[in-house]
């Protein structure tokens, strides 16, 4: 099991009068390389479930283990070693460093400089159609291609899980849909999970989580027939 | 280079490196500068005020027209260590450097003793002729006559320039050249006008030659005759003078240190905001996996290299313009031009030290209280 997460509570405003329940007693299980989506109204939690299966967030009850390992048994310097090395990220913006080139930017997760990672991250560039930009720094480009970018920083580590959190929302929907292509296409090599309120772009998801305060109200797997019931839920 | 190296910042913010680097560098050159030309002004007050008393010290008698104690002159006659003693009159010319008008001794004394005393003192006739007996003449140091911007058959005296210390009016017919600083005229007593307020003339005044190495002895020797009825100037006693002169130049080391602590509020101060304003890469970095210690280590090494850089350029730069400067403002003048001043190098070297200090103090905590996720989230 890639993801185990068991009766995962996150309450802001902990110990005050009125407590916010960003999540509430969630239990899910998640395994093998697939596209997983997780939908939801805006406030409804997806991204606290997207930051705590990435162990950004500290969940205020319940437990999240990655590998058998649980998070809040790992040491800051662990989690940290684990993000960075099994983990990949693509934000809602794309956080390019402004005054890096876009081959600069993608090579930041591995800090590599070698003959070796700059042909593997040229290889991304070219993959994402973005190899001419190498050289580029983020504000010379468009947004899709900042986001392509993104995306390449995101895949450089050969992450075993990719989080996106609403990749598509600065984009417009012929970006979108390319984007989600390039994700689809990654799906063989890793786990992603994708956050967003948009539907149309989770036409290639294999399951789909809805989240609605806090509160998981429905996992759907693909099928033969569209989605189904879906068994990935404990 | 990396692409999360220090190196790799500075060469992708040049502006910002050149900016913060020139803050460093005006910071360190000005205390450099500020160092060199004190020790300029220091170094040449003791080269003028302590140096001709490194081979013979003196003494004169307290009382108006007696002569030195004849028991006095026993003993100095009689003590193994003084080589020599001999009749002198002490006269001063008008010596000028930046920050002070001070005077140079011109030792009037008998034609028989003038070679003795310049071989004592290691000084060789570089120009012209030594004065003669009875005549109105001066053998000037060559640094008194470039300070005096005089060459051989110019004259000096207050009959010249109403400011010079000297009485009359001389004429320069020679010019000499050794480290003690001296200058001589003939041991005109017939002509000197004694008391004046400008030429110090004591016609009972004694060289005192301390043989070689017994320095120390005859310093103390000196030292135990009774202060009511000799003056006595040795180098022990200038040196104590120079001492207490050059003490109130502490208050300088306290403007030193006020300009430090100025420059390194304002340089830290905004080198921190440049820091702030880079915090959602920070957070954007510790969301991807960089530890917070990690992110320090790279401030560190960003800071350390723009100080570093800053200092190194501010110690060559400080440097040549020390050279322009003190060139200009001693040099030229024939007093002593300071170049390199370990002190000055120690003090600038505060300018970087605390920098990066009270830069990476504010730093670190606001890199130990980031929080990846309001960064992400924009909150």
């Amino acid at each position: 099991m890639l993801f185990k997460v068991e009766n995962l509570n996150l309450i802001y405003d902990m110990g005050k009068e009125i407590q916010t329940y960003a999540l509430r007693n969630i239990n899910l299980s998640l395994e093998g390389n697939r596209l997983i989506g997780i939908m939801g109204p805006s406030g409804s939690g997806k991204s606290s479930l997207l930051y705590s299966l990435a162990g950004l967030k500290i969940p205020s009850s319940g437990t999240i283990s990655y590998k058998d390992m649980k998070f809040k048994e790992l040491s800051i310097s662990k989690s940290t070693e684990l993000r960075r090395k099994d983990f990949g990220f693509i934000f809602q913006r794309h956080f390019l460093i402004d005054y890096m080139t876009v081959l600069d930017n993608v090579l930041t997760p591995i800090n590599d400089n070698s003959m070796k990672a700059k042909e593997k991250a040229l290889g991304l560039l070219k993959k994402l159609g973005i190899e001419h930009l190498a050289g580029k720094k983020p504000h010379q480009l468009s947004g899709g291609q900042r986001q392509k970018a993104a995306i390449a920083r995101a895949l450089i580590n050969d992450p075993k899980v990719i989080f996106g959190d609403e990749i598509t929302a600065s984009l417009d929907h012929s970006s979108a849909r390319e984007v989600m292509k390039l994700l689809d296409e990654y799906k063989n090599n890793a786990l992603v999970i994708i956050v967003t309120h948009d539907a149309s772009i989770l036409d290639n998801a294999d399951d789909i989580i809805n989240i609605w305060d806090g509160a998981i109200t429905s996992i759907k797997k693909k099928g033969m027939e569209g989605y189904n019931e879906s068994a990935i839920n404990l | 280079m990396k692409p999360l190296s220090a190196l790799s910042y500075s060469k992708n913010n040049k502006k910002k490196l050149i900016t913060s680097t020139i803050s460093i560098l005006v910071a360190v050159s000005f205390l450099y500068v500020l160092q060199t030309f004190v020790k300029s002004l220091g170094d040449s007050m003791y080269e003028l005020n302590v140096n001709p008393y490194k081979n013979h010290m003196t003494i004169q008698s307290i009382e108006k027209d007696k002569p030195v104690p004849d028991n006095i002159l026993t003993m100095l006659k009689d003590n193994p260590n003084v080589e020599n003693i001999m009749p002198f009159v002490a006269y001063q010319t008008r010596y000028r450097i930046p920050g002070c008008f001070t005077n140079a001794s011109i030792l009037g004394i008998r034609p028989e003793d003038i070679d003795y005393v310049m071989k004592k003192h290691s000084i060789i006739l570089k120009e012209g002729r030594l004065p003669l007996e009875n005549h109105k003449e001066v053998a000037l140091d060559y640094r008194v006559s470039k300070n005096k911007k005089v060459k051989l058959g110019d004259k000096i005296g207050n009959s010249i320039d109403k400011d010079d210390t000297l009485n009359g009016e001389y004429t320069v017919v020679g010019i000499v050249e050794g480290n003690d600083f001296l200058s001589f005229m003939p041991y005109n007593t017939t002509i000197t006008v004694a008391n004046t307020n400008d030429t110090i003339v004591v016609q009972k005044s004694i060289l005192v030659f301390p043989k070689v190495s017994k320095v120390s002895e005859v310093d103390n020797l000196l030292l135990s005759f009774p202060k009511k009825e000799v003056a006595v100037m040795t180098l022990s006693e200038n040196i104590k003078s120079y001492n207490e002169v050059a003490s109130t130049m502490s208050t300088l080391d306290m403007i030193c240190m006020l300009a430090v602590i100025v420059m390194v509020i304002s340089v830290g101060s905004s080198k921190y905001v440049q820091f702030f304003s880079r915090k959602q890469e920070l957070g954007i970095l510790n969301a991807m996996g960089y530890t917070k210690k990690e992110l320090m280590k790279k401030a560190f090494w960003e800071v350390l290299i723009i100080n570093l850089l800053g200092f190194i350029l501010g110690v060559i730069f400080g440097w040549l313009s020390s050279i322009l400067i003190n060139d200009g403002a001693f040099g030229a003048i024939g007093a002593v031009s300071v170049h390199f001043s370990s002190k000055g190098f120690f003090m600038a070297l505060y300018v970087p030290l605390f920098t990066t200090l009270f830069t990476l103090i504010p730093v670190n905590r606001m890199i130990s209280k980031l929080d990846p996720i309001v960064m992400i989230e924009g909150i």
